[in-house]
C-alpha cells in the first residue's frame, strides 16, 4: 500500500476533461455536422483532492453533473484521468490489474451487470469463476447475502421478471460475492421505495461493519448518507466544496435549530420576532430559527409567554444544509 | 513458469464459468436461435442452385453434383462454427453501458467476448448438426474420403479460422470506441469477404486473379481453406500456404487488437452509466 498511513484511496489533483460533440437541432445542423464538427471541452472533474482511510464510509454528494460519477469511474479504473494522481489499495486504477479489480466493486444504481434473460444465480456463478471464489467461500458468502438481502425466492427467477427493488438486491449480491475491500456505490437506492431503500441501507451498514470495507457512496437520498457515513465530501462543478464530518457540516452551516410551535389562535410575525428568526407562518403554526445554544430558553419563554398548544425542536434537515452549501457559491 | 501455469489455470476456470453462462444465455430465446439456424442454412440454398446448374449443364469447372453437395453440406457446419457476431454484441455493450461491467472484471474483455461467442457457436452447432445430417442423407451424394491425419488438420484449420474470425471482428469492434459505425464497417468488410471466403461459391470456380487474391486474404481461412482440405483438393504445398496465411493474419489482427485496445481504453468515456 502506498500513501500516508492507512489511506486506502488517494485522490491528488484529479482532473477529467471530456471532448463533447456539440450540435444544434435540425436537419441543417445535422448536414453541417457531417462536414465540420464542433467540439466543446467539459471539465467534469477539475482538480479535486481527498484521501479515504481503510474502513471509512464516506458520502459523496453533489448536484447532477457535479462530477461524482466521473470521479467514481476514475477510481474504479474505467476512466483514465486527464491529470492528477489516483491510488486505490496502492494500485493505479487505470492499469486495471487483476489484483486491483478483484478487490473492488462498482455498483451503479441505474445499470445492471446481471444477465437479463437468465436467473440471477447464473451471474453469481460466472462471478464465482471470474473472481476465483473457492466453492466453500462462495457458498458461505451466498448464504449470508441471501439472508441479509432477503433473496430466497429470487435466485431462480429470470432477472427481467424481477421488480426494481428485487433486481437491485440481486445486483448488490452479484457485486459483493467476491467480498471486495473497496466499494464504490453510485446511487445504489435510486428509484427504490422507502422500504427498499431501508433494506439496502441496513445491508450496507452491516457489510461495512462486518468486513471493515471502505465505501465511497453517492446518493440523492440524504437518509442513505446520514445512516451510513460519518464523513461527507461535497463537490459541485467538478470542484471540492466541503470535506469533513457530517457533524461539523451541520454545526458550521446550520448553527441554529428549528422550533416549531402551534398557537391557540393565529400566529403573527411581529409577536414572534423577539424569539427568533421567523422561517414560516401558516395559520396558528409557525417555525422559528433559533441559535443552538438558546433553543431550550426560547422554547421555555414561548411556553410561558404565549398561548402555545404544541412545541417541538428539530435539527435542520441535512438536505437543506447541503442545498445551502451549493447555493452559497 | 509457475506463474504462466497459474494464469492459464485461472483463465481455464474463468472460461468454464463464462462459457457455461454463454450457453445458458444462447438458449434463452427460441426465436433468436431459430434465426441463427436459418442464417446457417444459407449454404444449403446455394447447394440447391448449383445442383440444378450441374443437372442442366453438366459439371461446372470439373465440379460434379457430389462435389457440390459435399462442399455445401460441410460449408453449413464450418461457416456456422467460424463466423462471428462479436462486432454487434460489442457495439451493443458500448452503447448500453455493459462494457463498463466487463471492464471491471479481473478477466480480459477479449476473453469475456470470446467465451460468449463460443457459447453461441456450441448451441447453434448442437441444433444445426442434426438438420445438416438429415439434409445430407436426403441428398444422398455426400462423401468425404478423409483419414484421421487429414481430419485432424481440418479440425485445426477450423479452430484457427474461428480464432481469426473473432480476432478480426474484435479488431473492427474497437472502432466503436471512436465511431458509432463499427458494425456497418464490418458488414462492408465482411460482405466483400463473403465472395472471397468460399461461402457463396467454391473458390476454384472464381477467375484466377480473384482466386489468387483470396489465397492471401484472411477470409478464406474461415470457410474455403478447411473445406478444400476436407475435400482433398489441396496438395501439401497448398496446405502449408493455407496454414501460413491463417496464422499470419491471426498474429496480425492480434497485434492490431492489442495496440488498438490500449488506445481504446484511454479513449473510453464509459457512456450510458
Amino acid at each position: 500500500m502506498t500513501g500516508i498511513g492507512t489511506d486506502c484511496i488517494i485522490v491528488d489533483g484529479l482532473v477529467k476533461h471530456f471532448r463533447i460533440h456539440r450540435r444544434a437541432a435540425g436537419l441543417g445542423a445535422s448536414l453541417r455536422g457531417l462536414v465540420r464538427r464542433r467540439y466543446d471541452v467539459v471539465r467534469a472533474v477539475d482538480d479535486i483532492s481527498f484521501n479515504i482511510a481503510s474502513g471509512e464510509v464516506v458520502g459523496f454528494l453533489g448536484p447532477n453533473g457535479a462530477g461524482k460519477t466521473t470521479t467514481l469511474k476514475c477510481l474504479s479504473g474505467l476512466l483514465h484521468p486527464s491529470a492528477g494522481r489516483v491510488r486505490v489499495l496502492g494500485h493505479d486504477p487505470a492499469r486495471r490489474q487483476p489484483d486491483f479489480l478483484g478487490a473492488i466493486t462498482l455498483v451503479m444504481g441505474q445499470r445492471n451487470q446481471l444477465f437479463w434473460d437468465l436467473p440471477a444465480m447464473e451471474t453469481f456463478l460466472v462471478n464465482q469463476a471470474i473472481y476465483r471464489v473457492p466453492p466453500t467461500q462462495f457458498r458461505a458468502a451466498l448464504e449470508r447475502l441471501v439472508v441479509l438481502l432477503d433473496l430466497g425466492d429470487l435466485l431462480d427467477k429470470q432477472v427481467r421478471q424481477l421488480s426494481l427493488g428485487e433486481r437491485m438486491r440481486c445486483e448488490l449480491a452479484a457485486a459483493l460475492l467476491h467480498e471486495p475491500q473497496v466499494l464504490f456505490l453510485d446511487e445504489p437506492t435510486l428509484g427504490l421505495d422507502v422500504a427498499g431503500q431501508a433494506a439496502i441501507r441496513g445491508f450496507l451498514a452491516s457489510y461495512a461493519n462486518e468486513r471493515g470495507a471502505t465505501i465511497l457512496l453517492t446518493s440523492h437520498y440524504m437518509a442513505d448518507v446520514t445512516a451510513l457515513a460519518s464523513r461527507v465530501v461535497l463537490i459541485d462543478g467538478g470542484t471540492l466544496r466541503y470535506d469533513g464530518s457530517l457533524a461539523d457540516l451541520v454545526a458550521t452551516h446550520a448553527p441554529y435549530r428549528l422550533v416549531r410551535i402551534t398557537l391557540d389562535g393565529k400566529a403573527d410575525a411581529e409577536t414572534l420576532a423577539p424569539y427568533g428568526d421567523v422561517a414560516s407562518i401558516e395559520g396558528p403554526e409557525a417555525v422559528l430559527r433559533v441559535p443552538r445554544e438558546s433553543t431550550r430558553d426560547v422554547a421555555g419563554r414561548l411556553l410561558a409567554e404565549l398561548p402555545v398548544v404544541d412545541v417541538s425542536i428539530q435539527d435542520v434537515p441535512v438536505e437543506d444544509i447541503v442545498r445551502e452549501v451549493f447555493a452559497r457559491d | 513458469m509457475t506463474d504462466i501455469t497459474d494464469s492459464a489455470r485461472r483463465l481455464a476456470i474463468a472460461y468454464r464459468g463464462m462459457v457455461r453462462a454463454a450457453l445458458a444465455n444462447a438458449l434463452a430465446y427460441r426465436g433468436r436461435l431459430a434465426i441463427w439456424l436459418l442464417t446457417s442454412l444459407f449454404p444449403l440454398i446455394m447447394m440447391v442452385v448449383w445442383l440444378n446448374v450441374v443437372d442442366e449443364q453438366g459439371p461446372a469447372a470439373g465440379w460434379t453434383s457430389s462435389d457440390f453437395a459435399s462442399y455445401y453440406v460441410a460449408a453449413a457446419l464450418v461457416f456456422q462454427v467460424t463466423q462471428s457476431y462479436l462486432v454487434w454484441i460489442w457495439d451493443d455493450d458500448l452503447r448500453n453501458g455493459t462494457m463498463s461491467f466487463k471492464l471491471l472484471k479481473p478477466v480480459g474483455v477479449f476473453h469475456q467476448f470470446l467465451s460468449q461467442e463460443i457459447g453461441i457457436r456450441l448451441v447453434t452447432l448442437a441444433f444445426l448438426l442434426p438438420v445438416v445430417v438429415v439434409a445430407a442423407l436426403a441428398i444422398g451424394d455426400v462423401q468425404y474420403a478423409v483419414g484421421p491425419a487429414r481430419l485432424a488438420l481440418v479440425a485445426l484449420a477450423i479452430l484457427l479460422g474461428f480464432l481469426l474470425s473473432c480476432t478480426m471482428a474484435m479488431s473492427f469492434a474497437l472502432i466503436g470506441f471512436w465511431s458509432t459505425q463499427s458494425g456497418n464497417l464490418y458488414s462492408l468488410w465482411w460482405g466483400a469477404g463473403a465472395f472471397l471466403s468460399g461461402w457463396i461459391a467454391p473458390l476454384e470456380l472464381l477467375p484466377d486473379a480473384l482466386r489468387s487474391a483470396a489465397t492471401v486474404l484472411p477470409f478464406r481461412s474461415a470457410v474455403g481453406f478447411p473445406l478444400e482440405l476436407l475435400l482433398g483438393r489441396l496438395d501439401s504445398g497448398d496446405v502449408a500456404v493455407g496454414f501460413a496465411v491463417t496464422v499470419g493474419w491471426l498474429v496480425g489482427f492480434a497485434f492490431v487488437f492489442g495496440m488498438g485496445w490500449r488506445a481504446a481504453l484511454r479513449r473510453y468515456q464509459a457512456v450510458g452509466g
